[in-house]
Formats: structure tokens, sequence, C-alpha cells
């Protein structure tokens, strides 16, 4: 299989915000990156706010975190279920990365950094396969919590 | 021959010093907030206010003891004297200059209280007593320096947050979002330590400010007071780790 960003002549980042970020903020941010222009792939990461009380004593009571709510980002509206903690980009180029910055610049509330690097996987997993079956389109590796139990009809199963 | 004094941490700088002072018995802990002891109780959740407390023995004056001398030596807590369950609270602290750090409560406790058992994971502390001695502990630590209302935490269940970067509004992050920042800028519990909603809000007081807060921490950080820069602290732990890593493989070594 050949590498994505090599076929695509496009460049990775991760911005990690120094503070986590609850819906507000990510929906600004968010909103913000999808205008700008560039940028092939998106994805969110941090720390899960659960449904319901996972474990101990009060496990099954509903948590009703006020971060967790449906947020609106480019017209689609999903449910944010974690707190912002990091964004992987993957870009077109270095003016989208500039332009990526700026949005940042404007939007973030609090510091943040941007690191290049390979953050994305190219390549399908054992999970993946037992999960989605074969993914012919390869944009979407990389995308998918692995930890996540909700079926998506993404590959051929 | 000279009297001996407890040495409770080693080290000269004010984050050893802070230590000790949290060790030390005698040191009186700074009262920052007040927090009722009705209050207490609801945030522990182990009984309704007002509600007798369970026992798991009659008071141990109405027991016929043995005859003991380790029994009439040693003075029973106030639970044990009334035969009370063993019940727990648990604290976690964030890693972001929180006052205390676990395993500075858990000397703390060896040093200051009676009848206890209390265990130390990597962010989050426990201790379990009696169940009125538990409340007193935990009144104790909720109402003074112990305690930054933002960055330390009373959770029974899922209690990570001690490592994650801070919430935009300074609180320690809680999946179960137990705390939140009211709007006059104290911090309220609006769930018990596991997570169960309380029918009021309790407020725990305002967070301390940032330079307090670096005074005040018992924990060494880069960005903070660096635990290199106290070289008595360095050499003592060194010397520690000499003498564990010989004595493991038993090196008959002598310092």
């Amino acid at each position: 299989m050949e590498d994505f960003t090599k076929m695509t002549g496009s460049i990775q980042v991760e911005i990690i915000p120094h503070r986590l970020l609850g819906a507000d903020s990510t929906e600004r941010i968010l909103n913000a990156l999808a205008e700008s222009e560039g940028i092939v792939r998106m994805a969110i990461h941090g720390p899960n706010l659960p449904y319901a009380v996972p474990y101990g004593p009060a496990k099954g009571m509903p948590v009703n975190h006020p971060e967790r709510r449906e947020i609106t980002v480019g017209g689609i509206t999903f449910e944010l279920k974690i707190c912002l903690g990091r964004i992987l980009l993957e870009l077109e180029g270095e003016d989208a990365l500039e332009k990526v910055k700026e949005a940042c610049d404007r939007m973030m509330p609090c510091k943040f950094s941007v690191k290049r690097g390979k953050f994305l996987r190219e390549k399908m997993t054992t999970s993946d396969y037992a999960k989605y079956g074969i993914i012919r389109d390869k944009r979407i590796l990389g995308l998918t919590d692995p930890r996540s139990n909700e079926i998506y009809e993404l590959g051929s199963k | 021959m000279a009297e001996y004094k407890t040495q409770y941490y080693p080290g000269v700088g004010k984050v050893a010093e802070n230590r000790r002072n949290f060790m030390n018995p005698e040191y009186e802990l700074e009262k920052q907030r007040e927090v009722s002891d009705e209050d207490v109780a609801l945030i522990l959740g182990h009984r309704a206010p007002g509600e007798a407390y369970k026992s798991v023995h009659p008071p141990l004056e109405e027991m016929e003891e043995p005859d003991c001398a380790i029994r009439e030596l040693v003075e029973p807590t106030e639970g044990a004297k009334a035969g009370d369950r063993i019940r727990y609270a648990q604290f976690t602290d964030s890693v972001y200059f929180a006052p205390s750090t676990p395993y500075v409560r858990a000397w703390m406790m060896h040093n200051r209280y009676r009848g206890i058992d209390t265990g130390t994971l990597s962010g989050r502390w426990i201790v379990e007593a009696r169940e009125r001695d538990v409340e007193k502990i935990a009144s104790d630590l909720l109402k003074t320096e112990v305690y930054d209302p933002a960055l330390s935490s009373m959770r029974g269940a899922t209690v990570h947050g001690h490592s994650l970067r801070l919430l935009e509004n300074g609180l320690m992050f809680d999946m179960l979002s137990r705390t939140e920042l009211g709007e006059d800028g104290n911090v309220y519990y609006v769930k018990n330590q596991i997570g169960e909603p309380l029918d009021k809000k309790i407020s725990v007081g305002k967070p301390l400010p940032e330079e307090v807060r670096k005074e005040k921490t018992t924990s060494h950080r880069v960005d903070g007071y660096k635990m290199r820069d106290d070289e008595e602290l360095l050499k003592f732990v060194q010397r520690i780790h000499k003498l564990r890593a010989m004595a493991a493989y038993q090196l008959k070594i002598e310092e």
C-alpha cells in the first residue's frame, strides 16, 4: 500500500492546546479550521466524557456532563463525546499550515503548540479489518477510534 | 544526651519545608475555608446528614474486653469507641502545583491521625477508618491549606484527571463532573465523591492564586521548584537509592 502523504504530497500536523477545551471553544476552533482552505483530513482526540458512570458504586448513573453536547461544524451536527485535547490535521502543503496557524491564533482561548510529524496511519490494522472489513477509501484510515464499539459502515463488512 | 528531634523530611528548599509542615503534627494547618459537617457527610455519601452512624459492634464500654495491657495503653479513637463501620475518603491531586500530593497525604496521615489505613496510587490517595473518624479527617483536609478547590478533589471512583491538562476554567479534569466553577468564582460540589448528584451545591471556596500555589506546593516541578535545586534532598534520595540497590543484589559493600 502506498503512503497517502507521499501520494498527495501533503503534510501532517498536530495542534495541542495547553488546556483541555470545552464544547464551545471546540465548536469555534473546528469551524474556523473548516473554513480554512487546504485541509485534507481532520481528527480530534481527548479524554472521554461518558454518558453513564462506567464503574464504581454509582455505575450506570447518567453523568450529564455539561461539555458533552451536540456541536455543528461545517454544517454537520454531531455529538461531541470528548474534551478536546489535540487536533490532528493533514494539509495540502505549507501554505495551508500558515492559514491553520492564523486560525488557531485567532480562536484558541489558551496557548497551543503545533508539531509537524506523522500522526495518521497508512495501513489497515487487524482491529480495522475485524470491525469494518476491507476499507477501500484510504482517507478514512487513522480517523477511526480503535477503542470505540460503535459500528460504522466504512469497509466491506 | 541531646534530645531527639524528629526529622520528617530532608531538604532545604521550600517544597521540602512544606512537606515537613504537612507531616509535623505540631504544625497547625492553616484554615482557609468553611465546610460544615453536614456538607462533608453529603460529599462523602456514606450516610445522610443527621442519620445515626451504623455500627459493627456495641460500644467498647459495653463490651467485656479481656484484660490486656495494650488495650489499656492505647486509647481508642471516637469511631472505635462507638463501634462504627469502616468507611473511606479518597482524594485526587493535580500535578499542576496542587498543595498536596498523594504520597505526602499518606505520610501526613501516619503522623497526624490514629486508627487509619491509608493507600496511595499514582494520582489518588485513599484513607480508611471508622466512619466518624473519616468524616473528621475529610473535614480537616477540605478546610485547610492541604486542599485547593480547583486542583484537589474528592473522588471515590473514576479518579483520572490528576496528570491531565487543566480545563479552560482552571479546574482539574473530571469525567464525572463532580465539581463546577460558579459565576461567583467559588468551586461547588454538585455530586458526591462517587458521582451521585447532590440535592444542593456545596461551596468549597475560591481556587488559590497561581503565586500562592507555587509557594505552597509539595511537588517538585521543572517549571516550579526543581528537585535538583535542593542538594541536600538530592543527596539523601541518591543514598537511599544506592542502599536499596545494594541490598536488593546483596552486594556486601560497605558504604
